[in-house]
């Protein structure tokens, strides 16, 4: 019996190569009928204050190739009205307290459409569209649907290299934020707030993103922790924010984009996380990562940004 | 001295009583290999979507080679196709599929042809020893060999059954043998 089974089972090398990043969607997608829970944050100090931005992300396999997720948002980063004189002055707006709450949600789906699997290497690229719906209220002209900035619609490409310990994976996409109604306060308290219409600027997004499994050097048991290593690059481009003052009275003009501070003016960026992931027992995985700016800046968050993740994932055995 | 030679007797009886009276026609086990597994996490769901099988009593994966064998239930209908499936399932591809036939009582056995739980299995090149009780089979369709390379290299198309075949059964398979 043994003879037999070392007859059939050729002496193939190990294929421990790792995609699972901390920021970065892989083309691969979750096993049919598996069940997935993500809780992520994004968390970074404003003058005296941290900001965090979470979500409670539930995942489901609804086929082999298609993956579905939907998240619940919450973060102490928005507040109930834009800032005083917006888009004049205090844009962004740093160092305002604003009270935790619930944002909205996002959703998003991913539909594997090419595998190429060897024993030891995949190429798999698949599509993604997402949307996201949110009441909050945002300040600079970059759109951001997976924490909740603005609500909009998005959609890309993922195309994910494996060659055994290694894997890279580039994502391309676009973001079409919808516009936000909000209201700014008047610095004269007896004033009544301006009604304030802001159409973000569409964005293109990339990542490129690499990962490298540390340990185990040899696989022997499901109970081995793994130790994955990241280092991803990520960014947008985006085209300046257009604002209407004054919404809905006789007086309503659109502002010259000229006037606008940078935080709403067309940019792009470029950002380096360097990531590290333990994934427990082969299932519970826990990750954390860093960004850093590398070329630009976003206006939307202050650096660092310390992110954290904590999945798991539910199998149905029946 | 008569109690000892009833009980030796007795016990004689017991033992052959005990034995198999005739060996069943059955899968063994089944050997696979999965391409595209790159963690133990995957691993772990390549296992949970085999284990769902009927016909399925345990899954031993190993995580260096990426390959594995099912053990099997005993009177459940083998499904060879199903275990394709799962895999792809998971989320992988199949590298291949074998399995370990004890031959003996098969419902029908010609030179090119084996009909076993109802489903007809055809040897594509060659002659089946008739002689052996025990073959290794290995599983040929396209559905066992996807993915099996990055450039498209597919398995042999076997949708189209030989002529003259001399199994008749609802499902059938394409097979190789491997030598023992």
């Amino acid at each position: 019996m043994r003879k037999v089974a070392l007859m059939i089972l050729l002496p193939f090398g190990a294929l421990h190569a790792q995609e699972l990043y901390p920021l970065a969607e892989p083309a691969s997608t979750l096993p049919k009928q598996a069940i997935g829970l993500r809780l992520m944050s994004e968390t970074y100090k404003e003058v005296n204050q941290w900001r965090n931005m979470s979500g409670l992300r539930l995942m489901y396999g609804l086929s082999p190739k298609l993956t579905v997720y939907a998240t619940a948002i919450a973060s102490n980063h928005h507040g109930d009205k834009m800032p005083v004189e917006y888009p004049f002055h205090n844009t962004p707006e740093r160092g305002a307290y604003y009270p935790y709450k619930f944002n909205g949600v996002h959703l998003y789906a991913k539909y594997r459409f090419l595998s190429m699997d060897a024993e030891k290497a995949h190429l798999r690229l698949a599509v993604y569209a997402e949307g996201a719906y949110v009441e909050t209220t945002h300040h600079e002209t970059e759109p951001d649907l997976k924490m909740g900035d603005n609500k909009g619609v998005g959609g890309g490409l993922i195309i994910t290299y494996l060659q055994r310990k290694f894997a890279v994976s580039l994502t391309s996409g676009g973001i079409f934020p919808f516009a936000t109604l909000g209201q700014s306060p008047d610095p004269i308290d007896v004033l009544p707030d301006m009604p304030v219409r802001t159409y973000y600027g569409n964005a293109l997004t990339y990542q490129l993103s690499f990962g490298y499994l540390l340990l185990p050097l040899k696989y022997k048991n499901y109970d081995q922790t793994n130790l994955n290593l990241y280092f991803e690059l990520h960014g947008k481009a985006m085209k300046h924010a257009r604002v209407d003052l004054f919404v809905g009275h006789a007086n309503e003009y659109r502002l010259d984009p000229l006037r606008y501070p940078p935080a709403l003016q067309s940019g792009y960026f470029i950002d380096a996380s360097p990531g590290l992931q333990f994934i427990l027992r082969s299932n519970t995985r826990i990750d954390g990562s860093l960004t850093f700016p590398l070329m630009g800046k976003s206006y939307a968050r202050l650096y660092p940004v310390y992110t954290l993740g904590v999945q798991h994932y539910f199998f149905r055995t029946k | 001295m008569m109690t000892r030679f009833f009980a030796a007797i007795l016990a004689v009886a017991m033992l052959s009583l005990s034995e198999p009276q005739s060996v069943a026609a059955q899968f063994k086990v089944f050997y696979f290999g999965v391409n595209g597994l790159t963690c133990s996490q995957c691993s772990r769901s390549v296992e949970i979507q085999l284990k769902k099988l009927p016909f399925v009593a345990a899954v031993q994966l190993d995580l260096e080679q990426t390959t594995g064998q099912l053990l099997l239930k005993d009177g459940v209908k083998v499904r060879p196709d199903a275990i394709a499936r799962a895999i792809v399932d998971a989320g992988f591809s199949i590298r291949f599929l074998a399995a370990e036939l004890q031959t003996a009582g098969l419902e029908q056995k010609t030179e090119q042809c084996f009909v076993y739980q109802h489903t007809a299995y055809y040897l594509q090149d060659g002659k089946l020893p008739l002689e052996d009780d025990q073959w290794q089979v290995v599983f040929t369709g396209p559905q066992f060999t996807e993915g099996k390379s990055l450039f498209w290299k597919k398995g042999k198309d076997s949708s189209v059954l030989p002529k003259n075949a001399g199994c008749r059964a609802r499902d059938h398979y394409f097979i190789a043998l491997k030598k023992l």
